[in-house]
């Protein structure tokens, strides 16, 4: 019976390579997150530009870009349209280094509860 | 990083980390101990210096595996004999308690190599210490008295009197409150608990709170700075708390303040990929940042004894007879974290089957009232629980933040999932909900 994940130390710089597998594994080639695709709901949208702008929310459909300003934000025709989760954070990093995002607006809700959510994709420098 | 004295020495025990991770994943071995900072270390381009303990069956291997990382010298301080040094991690993502076994740590001992065949630490003058099974006071008396000691007494120091009397002086003490000492001294605040300290003189004392962020009190000024977490998919939460130590030691002589803030940014990167490679490119991007740009992001900041202000009900069912391993797991996690969980079954009463109409009725009202009174509803749909989901909805409708925990994927419905403030089968996601959304409300609060 064999063993996995054990035979050696593996995780030398540059090693990581020439694997497969999932990220926390033995062989592992985790994904750079800096060049993956996101979806979220973007928050405070109702104290942002383009709401105040436009009385609304943009439609479903509508383009979105990301930049940061002082937050990350998610854009519609040169407008902040919201924050994006915190948990995102590490856009700003990205952004600075040359990544881009786009997206489309997914969902768009007016009312008591304003919601618009949307799928991103990124492009790298 | 250059710095104006010596490059800094890490001194502490080499172990070799082995992660048992989910049935059908690779399990992961590591080298770890002092090597989690050195990863650090050379991801921030900080030359160092690794003076350690560990077994002869490691040494090889541990010299090569540093020097490719950066290490500039290597010192045996002396032998581990009895044991491996294989810690066994059964909770890579620190939900609960991690759950350390170090093998055969009874039989565990240490032969200090003498002084004559160590090589010279004198001339070092800044070291980050990580005590171990290992007489800490007899290492500091090899460095010279004006060294600069970053203390990190997150494990193997059980008492504040065990590091009052160290032969050199500790400029900065850093503790964890997944520690024994922290759990043991920590009273009602954290600059009381940083004084408890003040034998020390240390400039600082910084707590490292997990995903709540951390705190440094800063003795010059009397200041306590607040640092958030930044909140991302746990990979593996070991040596985390290394790699904030050695960044915070890298950054130290450029400017105390920054050096906490680098030392969380660089935590997190550590946190989210085991690979170096990615690492060292995370670490690049974020420290690119300015200071003005990190700090303008907001993150989770949720100090310890604030967490049980926040009440967080427990929707779930909560009964003797049901499957309770998802169950008994949150709670498990939510205690772990200092959170005051409300148990409406357990505050309000089991009701047996077949119990009449009006003691429904009064508990209903009751399970209502105290869901309304909470900050969070923390829900485990197990079985598909109608009075979880019930619950959940009224959450929604009332706009408290609901997480769900469906580590069996029993309720990917729509109204559950983008109803929720996290949806989730992993449990790291969902503590991370709950530090979010009750951070953001301790924020809005006046």
């Amino acid at each position: 019976m064999g063993s996995s994940g054990s035979g050696r130390f593996t995780d030398y710089p540059g090693s990581g390579k020439a694997k497969a597998g999932n990220e926390g594994g033995g062989g592992s080639i985790p994904e750079d997150r800096c060049r993956q695709a996101f979806s979220a709901q973007l928050e405070d949208v109702e104290h942002h530009p383009y709401y105040t702008k436009h009385g609304g929310p943009p439609p479903v459909g509508t383009l979105l870009g990301v930049t940061v300003a002082k937050r990350v934000v998610a854009v519609a025709d040169g407008e902040i349209v919201g924050n994006l989760p915190t948990r995102l954070n590490y856009l700003a990093a990205c952004i600075n280094d040359g990544h881009a995002y786009v997206g489309r607006v997914t969902t768009s809700k007016s009312g008591p509860s304003i919601i618009v959510s949307g799928d991103f994709a990124a492009s790298s420098p | 990083m250059k710095h104006e004295g010596t490059i800094p020495l890490i001194v502490g025990e080499v172990f070799v980390d082995f992660t048992i991770l989910a049935s059908g994943v690779e399990n992961k071995m590591r080298l770890g101990g002092v090597v989690h900072a050195a990863r650090a270390f050379w991801a921030t381009n900080t030359p160092y210096a690794v003076a350690a303990f560990l077994p002869d069956y490691l040494e090889d291997s541990a010299k090569d595996y540093l020097a490719r990382f950066g290490c500039e010298q290597f010192f045996k301080l002396g032998t581990i004999t009895g044991a491996l040094n294989v810690i066994i991690i059964s909770d890579v993502t620190e939900v609960a308690d991690q759950g350390y076994e170090i093998l055969l740590r009874d039989a565990k001992s240490v032969d200090h190599t003498p002084a004559a065949l160590m090589g010279d630490l004198s001339r070092f003058d800044l070291a980050l210490v990580i005590p171990g099974t290992y007489d800490v006071a007899a290492v500091l008396q090899l460095l010279p008295e004006e060294v600069q000691i970053v203390l990190d007494a997150a494990y193997d120091v059980d008492a504040v009197n065990s590091i009052e009397d160290l032969p050199r002086k500790i400029d900065t003490l850093i503790i964890s409150t997944s520690s024994k000492l922290f759990r043991s001294e920590f009273t009602s605040n954290f600059e009381t608990f940083a004084k408890r300290f003040s034998a020390l003189s240390p400039q600082a004392v910084i707590l490292k709170e997990n995903r709540g962020g951390c705190r440094a009190y800063l003795s010059a000024s009397g200041q306590t700075l607040n640092v958030p977490a930044y909140l991302g998919k746990t990979v593996s939460s070991v040596g985390v708390g290394d790699a904030l130590d050695a960044t915070y030691v890298s950054f130290l002589r450029v400017n105390r303040t920054e050096a906490v803030w680098r030392g969380a940014q660089v935590a997190s990167c550590y946190a989210q990929t085991t690979d170096p490679d990615l690492f060292k490119e995370y670490v690049r991007r974020e420290l690119a940042l300015t200071m003005e740009e990190l700090s303008a992001l907001p993150g989770a900041f949720l100090p310890w004894e604030e967490r049980p202000k926040h009440h967080i009900y427990l929707a779930a069912p909560d009964f003797t007879t049901v499957k309770r391993t998802a169950i008994d797991c949150a709670l498990s996690a939510l205690n772990y974290h200092n959170c005051f969980v409300r148990r409406p079954v357990k505050e309000n009463g089991e009701l047996p089957q077949g119990s009449g109409w009006s003691i429904l009725n009064a508990t209903y009202h009751q399970d209502v009232a105290l869901l309304e009174s909470c900050d969070l509803v923390f829900a485990v749909p197990t079985d598909k629980d109608p009075g979880t989901l019930v619950e959940i909805g009224i959450a929604i409708a009332q706009k408290i933040p609901v997480v769900v925990y469906d580590p069996q994927e029993e309720c990917p419905n729509t109204m559950v999932m983008a109803g929720a403030w996290t949806y989730s089968r992993s449990l790291d996601e969902c503590l991370n909900g709950v530090f979010d959304a009750l951070s953001q409300r301790r924020d809005r609060q006046p």
